[in-house]
């Protein structure tokens, strides 16, 4: 059974290789790929907590973190 | 069952793809992996009961971003290997190794504290999308709006950087008109 925290490890693992990215690369373009990996983790992050805490707020976060890369 | 087989299916394959993403020299290898990476987190919201977000997720990344940056790739020299140049390996590491453990440790507080209670919590009979529109519309009208906002202002400081140019194009252009009928 998957349980928050298998999210929460998955989330840190992805962020992790978002700032290795961030720390590596020196291209702008490829910089951009890393601070996109970074606010995706965060995503998986938002939501997972609001799937099993039953709140939408989370969800609703995740959606507002959307129009930034764009924006960018 | 089947979610755990999907949660781990899709977890290695968002590592690998985001893995070849940071490492990899091409940038065109880069940025598809990017996009499969991004269509395998959509997976995850569909796991997790939020099939709003991950139709989303992909309209809005491998739709419209990889669209944008394919079209930003024409201006760089794609064949040729992306040179990076560590200064400090050791530093790098560290600091991303830390600040990952710093991730999880502020994303497992909620899991120590017992009294948390969800401040919308999800009504029965009701829908996922339809539950995200009622609460879009209701509580967060305002933010919704700012970002609305948010996106024309970056639209329009867009084209105003790009049409700086554009003004010096067409006087030359409307110069040669001139030169040309003067000619005649």
């Amino acid at each position: 059974m998957i349980t928050l925290t298998h999210y929460l490890i998955l989330t840190g693992l992805l962020f992790a290789i978002g700032l290795v990215g961030v720390m590596r690369r020196t291209n702008l373009l490829m910089l951009f790929f890393s601070t996109e990996i970074l606010l995706n983790a965060v995503n998986i992050g938002f939501v997972a907590v609001s799937k099993y805490y039953g709140d939408f707020t989370g969800r609703m976060f995740a959606f507002f973190i959307m129009p930034w890369q764009p924006v960018k | 069952m089947y979610e755990t087989v999907a949660f781990y299916i899709f977890s290695i394959l968002t590592l690998g793809m985001f893995g070849i993403v940071v490492m990899s020299k091409n940038a065109l290898y880069a940025m598809s992996a990017l996009a499969g990476g991004m269509i395998f987190i959509s997976g995850f919201f569909f796991i997790l009961d939020a099939e709003f977000l991950g139709v989303v997720q992909i309209v809005v990344y491998s739709g419209a971003i990889m669209a944008l940056y394919a079209f930003g790739m024409m201006f760089f020299d794609t064949t040729r290997d992306v040179s990076e140049k560590m200064r400090s390996k050791k530093i790098a590491y560290t600091l991303s190794i830390l600040s990952a453990i710093l991730i999880v440790a502020i994303l497992c507080i909620p899991l120590v504290s017992e009294s948390i209670e969800a401040s919308y919590p999800a009504i029965e009979n009701v829908g996922n999308i339809q539950m995200v529109g009622l609460i879009l519309f209701t509580k967060y009208l305002v933010p919704f709006e700012l970002a609305a906002i948010m996106l024309l202002v970056a639209m329009i400081s867009g084209i105003v950087l790009a049409s700086k140019k554009m003004d010096e194009h067409l006087a030359i252009e409307e110069d040669e008109c001139e030169m040309l009928k003067e000619g005649k």
